[in-house]
């Protein structure tokens, strides 16, 4: 080839190493972006050529693994890190668990004061099991509850009382019932690995069946993007035809970089309601968007940053969202990156009553105002469906399974939490506050 | 035997071959004059040899009595050998083995199973379940056990719970006997791996505070000192105390094994790498009578085998390495816990293959 361009070998080999050169040099400082356990600087203390952090999970010649990966299951070699023994990393995937970090929580209220080890839940739940408070009656600390709070009222111009759900976190981890990845030893997960709604609007099928991978949503090497999560989602196809979202896919911003360590965007801990912001873990509200970032935050309607419930964060970032970015940026980006995969989910205001051109998914639920991550967890569910309606109702292929679909609250709660059919809330007013 | 050696020369008589009347008796060779001195020869030399190996026997007993009675180590020098372990047989039924730990004389094999019921296992040497050792109903919330280490005094055993961040000790049947509590408690306290020195003073690996570290109690459980800060340890797993005190730490997620003066200076290390005696993800250790450092390599599907030498500076000297990937008899699944008795056995939590492996020399 070399020659064909009238060069010779030597020429060849230097410009090869010329452009292997460059290349890496474009790509380390992308892998070291995202700033948690998987950026080379943090494994290796150094972001050169020369870091060796590679062979931690990698075998040049000798791998028997895919991707030369120093193990035979992927999954696994995650696992090794993010199990249930929380062996090499904070989060634990498994059991759903956060785990505190090193060095990073002096000073805040989840300070060194708390014996524990266990920050809260992590977000996503877990794929054997979760704590979300879903709902049991017998266990009334421990369940879904509707709570008042304070609210400037701009139209009334004065403070209004608010109604709206709560799900708190579990004090101990409870079987899962639905998840996205079926781990050995789940006791009640049965997916049925269809990608749900994947392909066009108008396609014949519900769906593919696919079989997902931790690498099919995440990178292990880090893309500085909100979760490591690839822009395009790649599971295994098992059966039928898989539509990847076009190049170059969904990206969901990050934060700006938290100090090393900060693991409370990651976890359930705190609860944006007045008073009840504290640092125990079971404080935390699994429903909710709006949790502080970085602080406590305070109320005071009148701050420019305050939101619509009148809270305002620590240091001027506040919600699910990570923290420098907006709200609805980031509700918009998430749920464009979950219907990567589900397709002909994502549905306009009027989708309720404007029929689709599909004949499956005619009328769908809105999601332009709400976070598909509102009402499911991306990992793993411990909500319970022992109801009629979802053992009988059926999946768009005709199948039944009394899977809880990854919704936080048991049966049709996670309904009730915003729509409120039984008008045990005032759903068309606010009350005003004594 | 007829015309053999008739003509007493020397040489050989054959008989003419005279077909004998039927009616006629076969003639009897005669019989020579030397017969009989020939026997008596023969039975002479039979009771020669009868008496010979008497004698031997009676020798032989005599030395087994004098072996049995005085025996003394042989006075011929031992090869310094660096001879690996073999795979002995595997003891299964532990989900997720993580932490391993037995005591000196083998008897009491301890393993720390992380998934299914989350309990540490109590077998008897020749790998029956014989007790399970739960976690106190008290301490609430989940547990998983991790790391193991036998108080060397007491023979109690310890065991490091992740979410709880406590320490519950129980008897060597696997008894609950109590939950430490420091007399000066540790903010943020994450108990991690777990060892004792000869004299009885504990050491853990703590997740939690202001960085991870190693931390050496006495027997008061009084924090004596704190050690590794400076290295930035991540996620620093299991550790183990060799007699003269220095301190083995496997420095998981940095690839590393740090090896520790007892007064907490850095005395040697072995860093990541895919070459031969570098490590990828270090998490258990164990040192055996020997003075042989035993690191168990999660991603490496396999343990690696050093010793410490002092010249001409102290350093991990690599003696090789066991084990590969897979689920035959001696190949590992992302292997985590490494323990060593007495007797030359080493035992090996083999976690994703859910079993614990006993190798031996």
């Amino acid at each position: 080839m070399g020659r064909a361009f009238g060069i010779g070998p030597r020429a060849t080999v230097a410009a090869a190493t010329a452009i292997l050169a460059a290349w890496l040099f474009v790509v380390v400082p992308s892998t070291a972006a995202d700033g948690g356990p998987h950026d080379a600087a943090a494994n290796s203390g150094i972001s050169t050529l020369a870091a060796d952090s590679c062979a931690g999970c990698h075998r040049a010649h000798t791998a028997p693994g895919e991707m030369l990966v120093a193990a035979p299951s992927p999954d696994e070699l995650c696992l090794s890190c993010h199990g249930s023994a929380g062996l090499g990393a904070t989060t634990d995937v498994t059991l759903g668990i956060q785990f505190r970090a090193a060095g990073s929580l002096s000073g805040t209220p989840q300070d060194e004061t708390d014996p524990t080890a266990v920050a809260g839940a992590l977000r996503g739940g877990g794929f054997l099991s979760a704590r979300i408070g879903s709902g049991s009656d017998a266990d009334a600390a421990n369940r879904p509850i509707r709570i008042s709070y304070p609210r400037w009222d701009a139209t009334a111009g004065r403070l209004i009382t608010w109604f709206s759900t709560k799900v708190p976190v579990l004090p101990a981890g409870q079987d899962v019932t639905s998840a996205h990845l079926a781990l050995p030893g789940a006791v009640a997960v049965t997916p049925t690995g269809t990608a749900w709604g994947n392909g066009p609007l108008g396609s014949a099928s519900t769906g593919p069946v696919v079989e997902l991978r931790c690498a099919s949503c995440h990178n292990p090497h880090g893309n500085g993007r909100y979760r490591i999560l690839n822009p395009i989602p790649a599971p295994d196809v098992i059966s039928g035809t898989f539509t990847e979202v076009a190049s170059p896919g969904v990206s969901v911003t990050d934060a700006t970089q938290p100090p090393a360590g900060e693991i409370r965007n990651y976890t359930v801990i705190e609860a944006p309601v007045l008073g009840d912001v504290g640092s125990d873990p079971t404080a935390g509200d699994y429903w909710r968007t709006y949790r502080p970032w970085d602080g406590v935050p305070t109320y005071d309607p009148i701050d420019p940053l305050a939101d619509s419930h009148g809270i305002v964060p620590a240091t001027g970032s506040f919600g699910d969202q990570p923290a420098g970015t907006t709200g609805a940026t980031w509700r918009t980006q998430m749920t464009a990156w979950c219907a990567a995969c589900h397709t002909r989910y994502p549905a306009p205001g009027s989708a309720a009553t404007t029929p689709s051109i599909d004949a499956v998914y005619t009328y769908r639920h809105q999601t332009n105002q709400t976070a598909c991550t509102v009402c499911h967890v991306a990992h793993g569910s411990n909500a319970e469906m022992p109801g009629t309606i979802t053992g009988d109702f059926p999946y768009p292929d005709g199948t039944t399974a009394a899977s809880s679909r990854l919704l936080k609250i048991n049966n049709r709660g996670t309904c009730q939490a915003c729509h409120d059919p039984t008008g045990t809330i005032p759903y068309t007013g606010v009350v005003d506050n004594p | 035997m007829a015309g053999i050696d008739a003509t007493g020369d020397g040489t050989m008589a054959i008989p003419e071959a005279t077909p004998a009347p039927e009616d006629e008796p076969l003639p009897t060779p005669p019989l020579g004059p030397d017969t009989t001195d020939e026997d008596e020869d023969r039975r002479r030399r039979r009771w020669l040899l009868l008496f010979v190996l008497l004698g031997l026997l009676l020798i032989l007993i005599f030395l087994a009595l004098w072996y049995f009675l005085f025996r003394q180590p042989l006075p011929v020098p031992l090869p310094n050998t660096i001879d690996l372990p073999g795979y002995t047989t595997s003891f299964y039924g532990a989900d997720n083995p993580i932490g391993v730990a037995v005591t000196p004389d083998g008897s009491r094999i301890y393993v720390a199973q992380s998934e299914s019921d989350r309990v540490v296992l109590v077998l008897d040497g020749g790998g029956s379940l014989i007790a399970v050792a739960e976690p106190p109903a008290s301490t609430g919330s989940e547990h998983v056990p991790v790391w193991l280490a036998i108080d060397p005094l007491t023979a109690e055993l310890y065991v490091s719970d992740r979410p709880t961040g406590q320490i519950h000790v129980y008897d060597r049947d696997g008894a609950y006997q109590r939950t430490l509590a420091l007399p000066s408690p540790i903010p943020g306290w994450q108990p991690m791996g777990l060892a004792f020195d000869a004299a009885g003073n504990l050491y853990v690996t703590d997740l939690g505070g202001a960085a991870p570290r190693v931390e050496m109690f006495d027997r008061s459980l009084t924090l004596v000192r704190t050690f590794g800060e400076a290295d930035r340890l991540s996620f620093p797993n299991s550790l183990a105390v060799d007699p003269a005190g220095n301190v083995y730490v496997a420095d998981s997620n940095n690839g590393r094994l740090m090896v520790y003066r007892p007064d907490g200076s850095t005395l040697a290390q072995v860093g990541r790498g895919s070459g031969k005696g570098e490590l990828a993800l270090p998490r258990g250790v164990a040192i055996d009578g020997r003075g042989r450092i035993y690191i168990c390599d999660s991603t490496g599907q396999g343990v690696l085998v050093y010793r410490l030498v002092d010249d001409p500076s102290p350093e991990l000297e690599y003696l090789g390495f066991f084990g590969g990937s897979g689920i035959a008899d001696g190949r590992f699944g992302y292997p985590n816990g490494v323990a060593a008795d007495g007797r030359g056995r080493l035992y090996v939590g083999d976690t994703t293959n859910d079993r614990v492996q006993m190798w031996s020399y």
